[in-house]
């Protein structure tokens, strides 16, 4: 397919915006890691299960890394159309999220509230029906 | 670690983050400010959190319609809604649990919710074993999923009887037998069925990519061809025919064994030659139903044309035994056989398109056949006869208008005792469906009996027993026993200081030969091997050696009196103590 392309298509570099060398340098060891994995089966929209949060360990090892370099990676994973790098960032910071309460994730993460009192007490009342459980 | 900007991420990926969330914590998330509260809010992650936290949902939802529509938004409404069922089904079943008064009000509240309340009730079954108070919550969850299926069942049938007889379905007004037996069986529900037979089709297709090209005859033979070879319907000659297992629709789908008799096949053939474009339905011949098939209007069973006026081929069909038509001929000569002076008219009743309410009460009628005649264990998950029985009794009486008064009274009599022994909490099923078939029912029995049903279970624990003043009564509830004379294990679920049967009773055991006489402590006991109650003179009780005792021996009625079991004092724990405080 590359031969198709001729020429210049090897030769000639490829801008990729946005994603700097440290980035793209994690990017590229993923998948020289995971260059031998399976293709991702296409999951069944009818059969609708819940998603795991279960990451192997490598990739544990490999998503430990400030939460800058995460976010990047998360980027640079999407902007490349890299879907199982993605979901590897999404599940860790889902896995940073869960089992926490409001104000701890604000905390995890930085969040800044900037709810008005008003909106703040809609949201509770709103949610209140998840309290009980 | 060094923080970065959560908020930098686009909405698409946070969204994306959000379907790894559970949906507790993308509520949590909600709380933060202003864009996760947007984003954790969108109505597709809430669907998502709907199809993956709940199976089961009320009728009344239109779930399966409500997935398929597009412009249905109010996912994270519906989703409250449900989990507020699912709270409110764990404090009732709470209630069932912790106090003997007023069950029945409280698994009413539940059976209410409909099948809201299902993915609760077998989740509660199924993780009963990490509460301390397992046997208790494993049994009234059973009790409570036994009354909701039912409560199903009979709407069903109820809604066959008063609505138009055409406009069922046979393989719903069947299935709801299934529902008496099903328990927390994860697969053969009625959804499951038409799951399951749908399944049947798409497997057809696939090994007859041409079926749809075929005539309507060959269609027909395909599709019997196809079930019979891959042994989905039929019983094979080293299995017992009258075995209960072969009388249900959801077994015969979701068994290992598949093997069903005749009507249930008929039920499953039918349904697939449904599919493919064919009118059919079971024929009410006797004793043996077939299936009759009818090409689409227009044409004949080729396929050709069929000239204006003349009259619908009919296509016997009889899937049990073998693929190919059976000749009308043939069918005729049967009913000849059977009894001589039946009329024209006679055949072409017998040989017509049944309706689903006549198929049901021959299920019906099957089953008790069964019950009669069998003695081969189900293959698979054991099948409760009494719970088998019970749906015959229902299914009869709702549906079968057209019987003696003398049998209808005979059904009447053995659902009611059923009733009173088995199934007390079925009271409102009772008080809707059955009381007003009889007549003057405020004077008849059946009245007082349910009438008297519900005070029990009101005025539970009636006499409350404390040990003072009981001294003589050496053993407690929970205590594991052997009966000296007859040998049964037991456990004690009750007690009496003296005899307190009638004297009827007490003449015709021979009370007073006994040692002790009726003066002296009674126990009540449940029996380990069949599950029956007895009533045990104190002096025939021999505590059983703690090492002899298997408490996972004793079913699952064990739940009804005890908590769990104790393995430091070795005896039942006690759930009863509202009657006997002491215990």
């Amino acid at each position: 397919m590359i031969d198709d392309l001729g020429e210049a298509a090897t030769s000639e570099p490829i801008p990729i915006q946005n994603i700097n060398e440290a980035v793209l340098r994690k990017v590229i060891e993923w998948c020289t890691y995971h260059k031998g994995d399976p293709p991702a089966t296409n999951d069944d929209d009818n059969d609708v299960r819940k998603k795991t949060t279960d990451i192997d360990e490598w990739d544990q090892k490999f998503m430990q890394v400030d939460q800058e370099m995460l976010f990047e990676i998360i980027l640079a994973a999407n902007y490349l159309d890299i879907k199982a790098l993605l979901d590897v960032g999404c599940k860790t910071v889902a896995n940073m999220i869960k089992g926490k309460s409001p104000e701890e994730i604000r905390k995890t993460f930085n969040i800044q509230n900037d709810f008005t009192p008003e909106e703040e007490d809609q949201i509770r009342r709103e949610n209140e029906w998840a309290e009980d459980r | 670690m060094a923080q970065g900007e959560l908020e930098s991420l686009p909405d698409e990926i946070l969204r994306s983050v959000c379907f790894f969330l559970d949906w507790h914590d993308a509520i949590s998330l909600q709380s933060t400010n202003r864009r996760f509260r947007d984003v954790a809010n969108e109505h597709l992650l809430w669907k998502y959190y709907c199809q993956c936290s709940f199976r089961y949902w009320a009728v009344s939802h239109h779930i399966f319609s409500k997935l398929a529509d597009p412009s249905f938004v109010q996912w994270k409404q519906l989703f409250k809604y449900h989990h507020e069922a699912e709270i409110r089904t764990i404090s009732a079943l709470q209630g069932v649990i912790s106090s003997q008064r007023a069950r029945t009000p409280k698994i009413e509240s539940i059976v209410e919710l409909g099948y809201d309340a299902k993915d609760a009730l077998l989740q509660s079954h199924a993780r009963a074993s990490e509460s301390d108070d397992h046997l208790a919550r494993r049994y009234w969850s059973h009790v409570a999923l036994g009354c909701l299926h039912r409560s199903l069942a009979v709407q069903e049938w109820a809604a066959l009887k008063d609505g138009e007889q055409q406009d069922g379905s046979f393989e719903k007004s069947v299935g709801a037998l299934d529902l008496f037996i099903l328990d927390d069986a994860r697969e053969g529900d009625i959804d499951d069925i038409f799951q399951r037979l749908d399944d049947y089709i798409d497997a057809i297709r696939r090994a007859h990519p041409d079926i749809e090209g075929q005539s309507p005859q060959q269609k027909a033979v395909t599709t019997a061809e196809y079930l019979i070879s891959n042994n989905l319907v039929a019983i094979p000659e080293d299995r017992e025919y009258h075995n209960i297992e072969h009388n249900f629709l959801g077994r015969a789908l979701f068994s290992q064994e598949k093997n069903s008799l005749p009507i249930i096949s008929v039920i499953i053939y039918c349904y697939v030659v449904r599919q493919l474009g064919l009118s059919a339905a079971p024929c009410g011949f006797p004793l043996h139903v077939h299936a009759v098939v009818y090409p689409p209007p227009g044409v004949d069973l080729e396929g050709n044309d069929l000239p204006s006026g003349a009259d619908r081929p009919a296509l016997y069909m009889d899937p049990f035994r073998s693929s190919n038509p059976v000749p009308v001929s043939f069918l005729h000569e049967q009913l000849n056989f059977l009894a001589r002076q039946l009329t024209s008219t006679d055949h072409n009743v017998f040989l017509s398109a049944s309706t689903p309410r006549d198929i049901t009460i021959r299920c019906a009628r099957n089953i008790v056949n069964s019950l009669q005649q069998s003695t081969e264990p189900s293959s698979g998950r054991p099948i409760d006869l009494v719970s088998a029985h019970y749906a015959a009794l229902w299914a009869l009486i709702l549906l079968n208008t057209s019987i003696t008064p003398l049998r209808h009274r005979q059904h009447l009599l053995l659902l009611m005792h059923l009733f009173l022994e088995k199934f007390p909490h079925d009271a409102s099923l009772v008080e809707k469906h059955i009381l007003p078939l009889i007549e003057n029912p405020s004077l008849s029995d059946h009245a007082q009996m349910c009438h008297s049903v519900r005070k029990a279970d009101m005025d539970a624990p009636g006499r409350v027993k404390p040990r003072l003043g009981n001294a003589d009564v050496k053993f407690k509830v929970g205590q594991v026993f052997r009966h000296k004379r007859y040998g049964y294990v037991a456990v004690v679920t009750g007690w009496d200081g003296t005899c307190d049967a009638d004297e009827e009773w007490i003449l015709r055991m021979g009370v007073d030969r006994l040692d002790g006489g009726r003066r002296q402590a009674f126990y009540n006991a449940f029996v380990q091997e069949d599950k029956s109650m007895r009533y045990v003179a104190g002096e025939n009780i021999e505590p059983l050696p703690a090492h002899e005792v298997v408490p996972e021996a004793f079913p699952l009625e064990i739940g009804k009196w005890f908590k769990r079991w104790d393995d430091i004092k070795k005896v039942f724990v006690s759930n009863v103590r509202d009657e006997y405080p002491d215990d």
